[in-house]
């Protein structure tokens, strides 16, 4: 009988140890919840490798683009992944690191009309998307549909400018926007302040599903 | 007190979400306006007129992600 491993370790030896170093007391919580990003660039790749590090269980992936060389200044994309589809190579990425989460990937476009069925199942909603418009419209119409929902957006992020200007704000009761919501794209997006944004989202979201948000 | 983004500016009453956007040169977009604590649908931007003691959040995204 062959014991099961992951590369010479047992499961149990990997599951358990994976986990050493976290806050305790989160682990039963944070394997039980759902989170869904919908982008998966700067911010949402970072995003969900700190979700899936800290032992968020289940991550929806969505986003209809592929890596692109110009990703790879501030997005988690390898060169050996230029051309195939961000989810499927932030799954690839996330599975190497945690054989134990379970990562959907959806190849769409969000759109008002398809609010309702690609978030319908999670526990907290992720906005990490490039676009200014599409922003808006994920705000607009999932409080118009989830309004209980926890939303998570990202806004101005861009620049060198100073790391302290980006915090997270509570807009209103289940909405939370982290950001310095000045910064703009076009002056040229880098790795520290997207990880900065990245790092308030993902902290948030981990608040949210342990039930205690300290901003 | 007509209060916009947190700021008294009582010069708006009776006008329309869309003057008042107007006035705000707001990348239409790009914005969310919650008014009274309820996000407002853009089609509602015409003929949602601002009375006083109102709260009016104008919410702007940026690109960048």
């Amino acid at each position: 009988m062959h014991k099961i491993n992951i590369d010479g370790y047992s499961v149990q030896e990997v599951y358990e140890d994976m986990k050493q170093r976290n806050v305790p007391e989160t682990s039963e919580k944070l394997a039980q919840a759902h989170v869904t990003i919908a982008g998966a660039g700067g911010l949402g790749s970072n995003i969900a490798i700190a979700l899936a590090r800290a032992g968020v269980g289940h991550l929806t992936l969505i986003d209809f683009d592929a890596v692109e060389l110009s990703n790879l200044n501030r997005q988690q994309f390898k060169l050996s992944q230029i051309n195939v589809p961000k989810v499927i190579a932030l799954k690839q990425n996330i599975l190497e690191f945690n054989p134990f989460i379970t990562i959907s990937t959806i190849q769409e476009r969000v759109t008002s009309q398809n609010v309702e069925t690609l978030f319908g199942d999670s526990d907290i909603i992720c906005e990490a998307f490039d676009d200014p418009h599409s922003k808006a419209v994920l705000l607009g119409s999932s409080r118009e549909i989830f309004p209980n929902k926890p939303l998570v957006m990202g806004n101005g992020l861009a620049g060198i400018h100073s790391p302290n200007n980006i915090k997270t704000r509570q807009q209103s009761e289940n909405v939370y926007i982290c950001g310095d919501n000045i910064s703009a794209g076009v002056e040229g997006l880098m790795a520290p302040r997207v990880l900065v944004c990245a790092g308030h989202q993902a902290n948030v979201i981990l608040q949210l599903i342990l039930g205690k948000v300290a901003l | 007190m007509l209060k916009i983004n947190g700021s008294v500016e009582n010069q708006y009453v009776g006008k329309t979400i869309a003057q008042l956007l107007n006035d705000k040169n707001a990348a239409l977009e790009n914005i969310v306006v919650e008014h009274n604590g309820k996000i407002l649908q853009r089609e509602c931007f015409v003929d949602t007129f601002i009375h006083n003691d109102d709260q009016i959040e104008i919410i702007s995204f940026v690109g960048g992600g």
